[in-house]
């Protein structure tokens, strides 16, 4: 047994057995041939751009005629083509250096995946997906003619690699059907397609942050990842049974059973908590963006939907505006899915962060302070009145409740809830069914409604705190902004003040208020938000 | 040779997929030759890793430049991929 350790901590902790990632079954020769590495490097790149679009940004990379100008200067030089490609490799990484935006000066690792691979091909070995490197085969061998053409997927393939890769001296330590864990010296984008976390155990790398894309993409498949890990290559080797424990920042090779046995104990105990068990004696409704998010908040046992965006009606098509019908089917489906339970749409939420082509003019200096969600949608009734007949039709199939976003005046609410009423009229005129009762509830995210809840109390169904935008109001400090982050704190005592003001107004109006902000998706929070007086949240269904 | 001088819109900058969708664009219009120019440095419009590597964060100025074939035509177009991205 040894331990291997890193400065990097995540929330990894599984077993596997290591395999060396593309290293398996040997190395091809090394090849001096550009024209024929690139060709091979444009065939995995064209193949991942199909089955995922975010590799058509590679592609163009691996196209761009300024890495192969790099690349034969260097040979000019008297270099070998891998020597050639590697000083390539850190030219194009150091261009990104002086880039302040740290996005953008992430995209190095963009170019890096490319470079990456390229040197692979060149060294003769496997490349491609998760799949065709764990079957150990070079590019424009069988395994990628066999994804190519025929029915076998990616993911096929890694399930075969994984199952042998489970079965060697599993009996010596009592340790069946172990998962793959890869060992590389760094991990890139195009590595991870074709793995999820049911055939692969997990990632050790010794370069690489914690905070990498690659990282990011590892957790959204639920694929542990540790990085960072030093002497991960030399001193583990395949087949060694491996435990990851993110959260102490260590490797350990070969564990002794007892370790092995505690660990397992462990990860038995790290059982997924629902949002019902983590906010338990609280009502849960969950925030949807979509029908699709809608059907799986209500299948996981929501108890309603405290925040539907309409917002991505309008963002998926940013050539026209949606129709009154159009919206009312989307809604209408959403509405039936909830049933009884209360499906909240809020009215279009644009501006701010979030401009849309078509209506948003974005020469604001200052587009949070800006034209934006509610005062847009008094602006320009013909945007608004189709949306709020789309609703109310859909108040017939469900439980629907309206929201409106961004009120800072009782005028503003009251010439939302005026234009609402004409709607209703123009549907009863037109002998359209809707439920003339719906509910009318208002968004609290600026200080002067938190100031003004009172007033605002007597003249809604219910008030939902949405805390992202409270917090940057409040603490004039932008969300977007890492510098002023330290600034942006949902639980600085002046939010918590603006809270418990709405939470009050609404208790003696006998409304409920729910917050439905990032607030309330982190589980710390909930005896703050208990001890604010919120009973209701709307979280992310996950 | 046509030029326009451009700011970015896009919240998170011109970044992978823009710059893609802007190079395939380029790409069909060669020969004409594309440039651009921001935070002091020049680079060619066929080239995604040095449009990447300009940074192209939200509020930069940027100077798109065509030399050939239809250049107002293909302005436009070049300037609209970058504007709406």
């Amino acid at each position: 047994m040894s331990t291997l350790s890193t400065t990097h901590h995540s929330a990894a902790l599984c077993v596997g057995r290591a395999v060396l990632f593309g290293k398996q079954n040997g190395k091809g020769p090394e090849l001096t041939d550009l024209d024929g590495a690139m060709e091979s490097l444009l065939g995995l790149y064209r193949r991942l751009a199909e089955t995922d679009p975010i590799f058509e940004a590679h592609l163009e990379i691996a196209e761009d005629p300024m890495l192969r100008d790099s690349i034969e200067a260097g040979m000019a030089e008297g270099l070998s083509l891998r020597d050639a490609t590697e000083k390539a490799g850190t030219e194009i990484a150091a261009m990104f250096d002086g880039i302040d935006d740290e996005y953008l000066r992430a995209r190095k690792d963009d170019t890096q995946d490319v470079v990456a691979n390229l040197v692979r091909i060149i060294s003769g070995e496997a490349v491609g997906t998760g799949a065709n490197v764990l079957n150990g085969r070079p590019e424009s061998t069988d395994a990628n003619r066999r994804m190519d053409g025929e029915n076998e997927t990616g993911g096929q393939a890694v399930a075969e690699a994984c199952k042998s890769a489970g079965g060697q001296s599993a009996a010596e330590t009592g340790t069946t059907n172990l998962k793959p864990i890869f060992i590389a010296g760094n991990f890139y984008p195009s590595d991870l397609a074709g793995m999820d976390c049911d055939r692969v155990g997990g990632l050790i790398s010794e370069g690489g942050s914690a905070t990498s894309h690659v990282c990011i993409l590892a957790k959204s498949k639920g694929i542990p990842i540790l990085t960072g890990v030093k002497g991960c290559i030399e001193q583990i080797h395949d087949g060694d049974t491996v435990i990851i424990d993110g959260s102490k920042g260590q490797v350990i090779v070969n564990p002794d059973a007892l370790t092995l046995q505690d660990t397992r104990a462990h990860i038995s105990r790290q059982v997924r908590l629902s949002p019902l068990e983590i906010w338990s004696g609280m009502t849960v409704y969950a925030n949807a963006g979509s029908v699709e998010d809608v059907k799986n908040a209500i299948e996981g046992g929501a108890m309603g939907i405290g925040l539907f965006r309409s917002e991505f009606i309008y963002m998926s098509d940013t050539t026209a505006l949606p129709s009154e019908d159009k919206q009312f089917e989307i809604y209408k489906e959403a509405a039936l899915l909830c049933g009884d339970k209360p499906l909240t749409i809020r009215t279009l939420d644009i501006g701010g962060d979030k401009p849309h082509p078509l209506i948003v003019d974005t020469g604001e200096s200052n587009p949070f302070l800006g034209w934006r969600a509610i005062r847009i949608c008094l602006d320009r009734p013909e945007i608004f009145r189709p949306q709020l007949r789309a609703i109310l039709r859909a108040s017939a199939f469900g439980n629907v409740r309206i929201m409106f976003p961004m009120i800072c005046t009782l005028d503003e609410l009251q010439q939302a809830k005026r234009i609402l009423e004409e709607c209703k009229q123009e549907l009863e005129a037109e002998n359209i069914a809707f439920n003339r009762d719906i509910p009318v509830g208002m968004m609290v995210e600026t200080p002067a409604a938190a100031l003004k809840a009172e007033e605002f109390a007597s003249q809604v169904a219910f008030f939902s705190i949405g805390t992202n935008d409270l917090t940057q109001y409040v603490m004039a400090a932008d969300r977007g902004n890492s510098q002023v982050s330290r600034l942006y704190d949902c639980r600085d005592s002046a939010v918590s003040a603006c809270i418990r003001m709405v939470t009050a107004a609404a208790d003696k109006a006998g409304i409920e208020t729910e917050v439905c902000g990032e607030m309330a998706s982190d589980p710390a929070n909930k005896q703050h938000l208990q001890s604010l007086g919120i009973r209701e949240v709307s979280v992310v269904w996950a | 040779m046509a030029t326009k001088t451009i700011t970015i819109s896009a919240e998170n900058g011109i970044h992978a997929r823009p710059a893609s969708e802007f190079v395939k664009t380029v790409k069909t219009l060669a020969p004409a030759e594309v440039t651009l120019k921001a935070n002091g440095k020049t680079v060619k419009g066929n080239s995604i890793i040095s449009i990447l590597s300009l940074g192209l964060k939200q509020g930069t100025e940027l100077e798109v430049c065509v030399n050939g074939g239809d250049e107002n035509a293909a302005l436009e177009t070049l300037c609209g991929i970058l504007e709406n991205a």
